[in-house]
């Protein structure tokens, strides 16, 4: 039985069904209802489709042929449709997943930390490799992209649950448990012990990280203890009009924290003026590689988020906010949701808002594995119930976005910082943290090769060295430092020398890092020892984008993977030190011609690291490889040449 | 209007319409893959790039809406490169199989690799493999061709509104495909071959049935229903390989159904009629003898000239006239409204104007026919000259069973049926896809159709044939061409006036000369 779903070329050994698979499928009375209420939440129908695949899951164990044909019926879309949705994302259960299915994290800060000896080791111990499943249906093994976890690095997705700092014997005593626990249904049932939580310790005063470690912080009684919702609470009893809210948050210097850095205040104002509703989205699709500081907020200080949420919902005027978390996120849209339902309870959300008359809904839109959702139209494309495709602007979102209404997409910590502003003297709090341009603290998430990888909150234009030799602990092992990707993976790479230089100095806000040839983005910072070879890390996150592309535009959809399988024929010694000119020029070519950025985003590090680390591109290409031992490769066997590194 | 200034020149845009369309009508080539006129812009496949003075980058043309006083460049360096570059990425995972490939000569790929000289490949890895399958009854796809362009979705979603296609995976292995239980099978699902700018889509009745360079195209109307979709056929050694679509905005649009587009079959069947019985004098003499005991039988394929030619027969004779007529199922309408006519005769219009149809009233169909069977035998009836253009036509068994009742039965018909065997006089007619002419279609205009093929040999044309059987009845002098006898029958027009895309006759125009005969049985 061929599993028509399965990517062509990638597809595994497949379980013997014990009997034929059903030919039609259909939701209890109850599950319809559950559905009818998700599609409530949305002004159409359609955009329930998401979580409606969710609910198969849940259901059935797995969104297959019958399931889709439903659910297209009750939602009244085509099945290619639903078909096309499913295959564009990569986190929902399939017809050939065992009960357990093992996600290793092969991109770049897990891959620093040995993520490719779990995942051989998990290979060898199972007896099965990438998207294959045991005979007997219990194990599942894939290797996934960033998991948002990096600072727990190497990890593992174990069906919904995260295993952090994974190690091959922590690996076979979880094989163990899983093998012992006494599953009936189709989804196992066993899962790692919760999260524990590293915020290592943080030189300045942190405020948005302040209470993350403390017990119960995610509460509602926690939040309102520590004088929480009160901000709200005054802001919708104090009946400002809503431009004033608008241009607090303008002169307090906010700028976007998801990677554009954007005033938000100004993207505010670019709202359309008309009649239609308006939107909030709220941005949690966190995946740029090494950025995992959003789920901590999410899992530990929810209501700060949806105290933000509400201010900002009263500063547009908008009734309606959606928050797409990231479908690899289901313990946090666990936590999540139980906080907007105690908020509700308690009249924090829902119909006139503390005596105002005004109203704010919150709905927890998940995604299900798409990085391009994270880009703000191609998310926007999701939340409306269809494969993740960026929208081409003009019109922007805040002229038109969700369901061709004004919209306003805020990442997750832009939203959190709006209390410390809103409350009285906030703003002026705010400006007076950071430098001319970039105000305020923002939470850095280090990761990688330093000895104290986590998220720190630290003023904007802290000298990037002081945060990795003096706060994360520097190198470990005493090994010397050799690169930094200092804004999530598509920022452009700088090298150790840069890095250390006092002048120019690299500080941690836009401008500097602009400066320096590379951009600040998501605060994300990558760190690789000398040990590292940059051909591979290359590779690794050429890899990551081909993976990701959506696949609209020509130039990125076949440049992404071009570029990557060039790089890893490099790193596997088939190049030619003629070709290394010719992948910069590939990657060039991708650069401002496509109608989102993921291709440039592919393209600029790609760029800077054959520019800077070009005499490891000609060693592998001249056969010296470039003499360091790292991560495991596989050699496919249409790759010619052994494997360089000796 | 905003004035834009192209290559320097300044031009109108019309208001609401996008740059490449701007382009396109003023005959400033700009190449495309993703973007059709009748679909809405994607701007996907990134190959419209122009400079345009309110970016600084290149813009893909299918999305700028020009605005006052906007300069576009769509010609030099940058632009060349930066389009072929785009090509090389498009043709990095596509499988170069041009021998092979049914879409080969009529390509854009090929098109623009030959037009950018982009010859050679730097691709040197492996390349993704995605399946070829069938995707419905008369579609196949080669999933390596596939560029993601999206145009084959969205028609599926916007014009035909069955919604059968999306892109699946994503990218590089991003394909285009049917959900795997719900094949890709609508009434008009064929366009989305005609639309695949690559040879991705490819229809099963073609597939390897003619190299189009070494095929003919000629332009005609579609005949299966009286819509009359203006189409382009493609001949190969006297064969009609297959109809496509030809834009007439006042008819079809960019498309056709797949009834009309595969309805091509009786052109060359086996069943032709090709041995004539009797001569057009024993014709003559029998319809004479009969008088007003006479009666024909007309259908509304005829075209105009021959159900003229047909009255004027009738009149002489004063026999009684029934017209055939064909209907099948309901109306079938598309989201975009695009209609498919339960009405699979050619020119009922044309047959109303002729013979009269009454108010709103379609011309007799097969139930008078059952009447003229009865006034057979009564003995009403005593000389039948039936003239046939729908193929396959179920006679009533009224009317076989009382054929033998008469003196004389003549039957002109493409096929071979139970009347012909019973006939005194048969004659083989020519098909609408062998004979010059007009039809009018469901809205009155007028459109024509050519000879795309020759006709069987033994078959006639009955223009000639009704011609010379009204001259052997005084009632004409000459043998004349179509056309003659469309100019007379419609004064003030000819087939100039006709065109490729037809022509409503207006108010000004005479109605057909002559009166109508006595129509039916009352």
């Amino acid at each position: 039985m061929s599993d028509p779903t399965a990517r062509s070329g990638r597809t595994g050994r497949t379980v013997p069904p014990s009997r034929p698979p059903p030919r039609e499928r259909e939701f209890s009375p109850a599950v319809k209802e559950e559905l009818e209420r998700l599609c409530a939440r949305y002004p159409q129908r359609d955009a329930a489709l998401l979580p409606a695949m969710r609910l198969l899951e849940r259901e059935f164990g797995c969104v297959d042929e019958p399931g889709m044909r439903h659910v297209a019926a009750l939602l009244g879309v085509s099945p290619a449709k639903v078909f096309g949705v499913l295959t564009f994302y990569t986190h929902y259960r399939r017809s050939t997943d065992g009960r357990y299915v093992l996600q290793v994290c092969s991109t770049l800060p897990c891959a620093l930390r040995g993520s490719e000896k779990i995942y051989d080791h998990l290979s060898k111990t199972l007896g099965i490799g990438k998207d294959e499943t045991t005979p007997d249906g219990l194990f599942t093994l894939k290797k996934v992209e960033c998991l948002a976890n990096c600072d727990m690095a190497p990890c593992l997705q174990i069906n919904e649950a995260f295993a952090d700092r994974v190690t091959p014997e922590s690996c076979d005593e979880m094989i163990a448990q899983m093998r012992a626990a006494k599953d009936t249904g189709p989804i196992g049932a066993w899962e790692p012990p919760p999260q524990q939580y590293h915020v290592p310790p943080n030189p300045h005063a942190p405020v948005l990280l302040e209470h993350v470690l403390e017990a119960g912080s995610h509460t509602l009684q926690h939040y309102v203890k520590r004088g929480g919702y009160e901000v709200a609470k005054e802001l919708y009893r104090s009946g400002r009009h809503p431009d004033e809210v608008v241009e607090e948050v303008f002169k307090s210097g906010l700028r976007g924290r998801g990677g554009a850095g954007f005033p938000t205040g100004q993207k505010w104002k670019f709202l359309a003026k008309n009649h239609k509703p308006r939107y909030l989205v709220i941005n949690a699709d966190e995946s740029e590689p090494g950025t995992f500081k959003d789920k901590l907020l999410i899992d530990k200080d929810p209501h700060l988020l949806l105290e933000g949420i509400l201010l900002a919902a009263y500063a547009i005027r908008s009734e309606a906010a959606y928050i797409y978390i990231r479908g690899e996120m289901g313990p946090g849209a666990k936590i999540l949701q139980q906080a907007i339902d105690e908020a509700y309870a308690e009249g924090f959300f829902g119909d006139d808002l503390f005596g105002s008359k005004l109203k704010v809904d919150v709905t927890v839109h998940r995604g299900a594995g798409a990085y391009i959702c994270g880009e703000e139209t191609g998310l926007l494309s999701s939340l409306e119930g269809g494969r993740g495709h960026p929208k081409i602007k003009p019109p922007f979102p805040a002229v038109e976005g969700a369901w061709g209404c004004p919209t306003i997409v805020n990442n997750v910590e832009t939203l959190a910082c709006l209390p410390q502003i809103l409350r009285p003297g906030g703003g002026d709090a705010f400006r007076s943290v950071g430098t001319e341009k970039s105000k305020g603290t923002k939470i850095f998430s280090i990761s990688g090769n330093v000895v104290r990888p986590g998220n720190y909150e630290l003023p904007l234009g802290t000298p990037l060295k002081e945060l990795i030799f003096d706060i994360a602990g520097g190198i470990p092992n005493g090994k010397k430092l050799k690169a930094v990707c200092p804004g999530g993976s598509s920022s452009p790479f700088l090298t150790a020398e840069e890095v250390l230089a006092d002048d120019p100095l690299i500080r941690l806000d836009f401008e500097s890092l602009q400066q320096a040839g590379s951009m600040l983005g998501s605060g994300a910072i990558i760190v690789m020892d000398e040990d590292t070879c940059m051909v591979d890390a290359l590779w690794n996150i050429l890899r990551f984008y081909a993976h990701e592309s959506c696949g609209q535009c020509t130039p990125c959809r076949e440049g992404t993977g071009w570029i990557a399988k060039t790089a890893g024929r490099f790193e596997l010694g088939g190049g030619q030190v003629a070709e290394i000119d010719q992948l910069d020029e590939i990657a060039w070519g991708m650069v401002g011609r496509t109608i989102c950025v993921l291709a440039d985003a592919a393209a600029m590090p790609a760029r800077s690291i054959i520019r800077k680390w070009r005499a490891e591109f000609e060693a592998h290409a001249t056969g010296q490889g470039c003499g360091r031992a790292h991560g495991h490769v596989q050699l496919p066997a249409t790759v010619g040449g052994a494997h360089n590194h000796a | 209007m905003p004035k834009i200034k192209v290559n320097g020149t300044e031009v109108e845009a019309p208001p609401g319409m996008r740059l490449l369309e701007v382009l396109t009508n003023l005959g400033t080539d700009v190449p495309h893959y993703c973007w059709h006129p009748g679909l809405t812009p994607a701007g996907n496949c990134r190959m419209c790039l122009v400079k345009v003075s309110n970016s600084r980058k290149l813009e893909v043309a299918c999305m700028v809406m020009p605005s006052e006083g906007l300069e576009v460049t769509t010609e030099g360096e940058e632009i060349d490169a930066a389009r072929k570059s785009v090509l090389e990425y498009m043709l990095i995972n596509h499988p170069l199989d041009c021998p092979i490939c049914d879409k080969a000569g009529e390509c854009r790929l090929q098109d623009y690799t030959y037009e950018y000289r982009h010859g050679l490949s730097r691709f040197k890895e492996d390349k993704v493999i995605r399946p070829t399958k069938d995707l419905g009854p008369n579609i196949k796809i080669w999933g390596n061709r596939c560029i993601s362009c999206t145009r084959c979705v969205r028609f599926c979603d916007e014009i035909a509104g069955t919604g059968e296609l999306s892109i699946v995976n994503r990218g590089d292995h991003s394909v285009a495909d049917t959900h795997p239980e719900v094949p890709l099978d609508n009434p008009m699902s064929l366009n989305v071959v005609d639309i695949c700018p690559v040879g991705a889509l490819i229809d099963k009745n073609f597939l390897y049935q003619a190299r189009v360079w070494f095929a003919e195209r000629k332009d005609s109307v579609c005949t299966s229903c009286s819509r009359g979709c203006n189409v382009v056929a493609t001949v190969y050694k006297n064969e009609i390989k297959r109809l496509q679509p030809r834009f007439n905005a006042d008819v079809n649009g960019h498309w056709m159904c797949d009834h009309g587009r595969l309805n091509i079959a009786q052109v060359a069947s086996e069943r032709r009629l090709k041995q004539a019985k009797g001569t057009v004098q024993d014709l003559a003499r029998a319809l004479r003898e009969g008088g007003n005991k006479s009666a024909v039988i007309v259908s509304s394929s005829h075209t105009l000239e021959e159900l003229y030619l047909l009255r004027q027969l009738a009149n002489a004779v004063q026999a009684k006239v029934a017209v055939l007529g064909r209907d099948v199922g309901t109306r079938w309408v598309s989201k975009s409204g695009f209609a498919i006519e339960p009405d699979k005769t050619s020119n009922r219009r044309g047959a109303e104007l002729l013979f009269g149809g009454g108010a709103g009233g379609r011309p007799t169909t097969l139930g008078s026919v059952v009447q003229l069977a009865r006034s057979i035998w009564d003995g009403q009836v005593k000389t039948l000259f039936v003239s046939n253009q729908l193929p396959d036509l179920e006679w009533p068994e009224e009317l076989v069973a009382a054929a033998p009742k008469l003196q004389s039965l003549a039957v002109a018909d493409l096929l071979d049926g139970p009347l012909v065997a019973r006939a005194d006089v048969v004659v083989p007619t020519v098909c609408w896809a062998e004979k010059d002419g007009t039809i009018m279609n469901l809205d009155g205009r007028i459109q024509r159709l050519r000879p795309l093929v020759a006709p069987p040999q033994g078959a006639r044309t009955e223009l000639a044939f009704l011609q010379e059987l009204l001259v052997e009845l005084g009632v004409r002098r000459h043998v004349v061409s179509a056309e003659a006898v469309f100019r007379e029958a419609f004064p003030g027009l000819d087939y100039a006036r006709v065109g490729l895309l037809g022509t409503v006759p207006g108010a000004s125009t005479t109605p057909p000369a002559g009166t109508a005969p006595h129509v039916g049985n009352k």
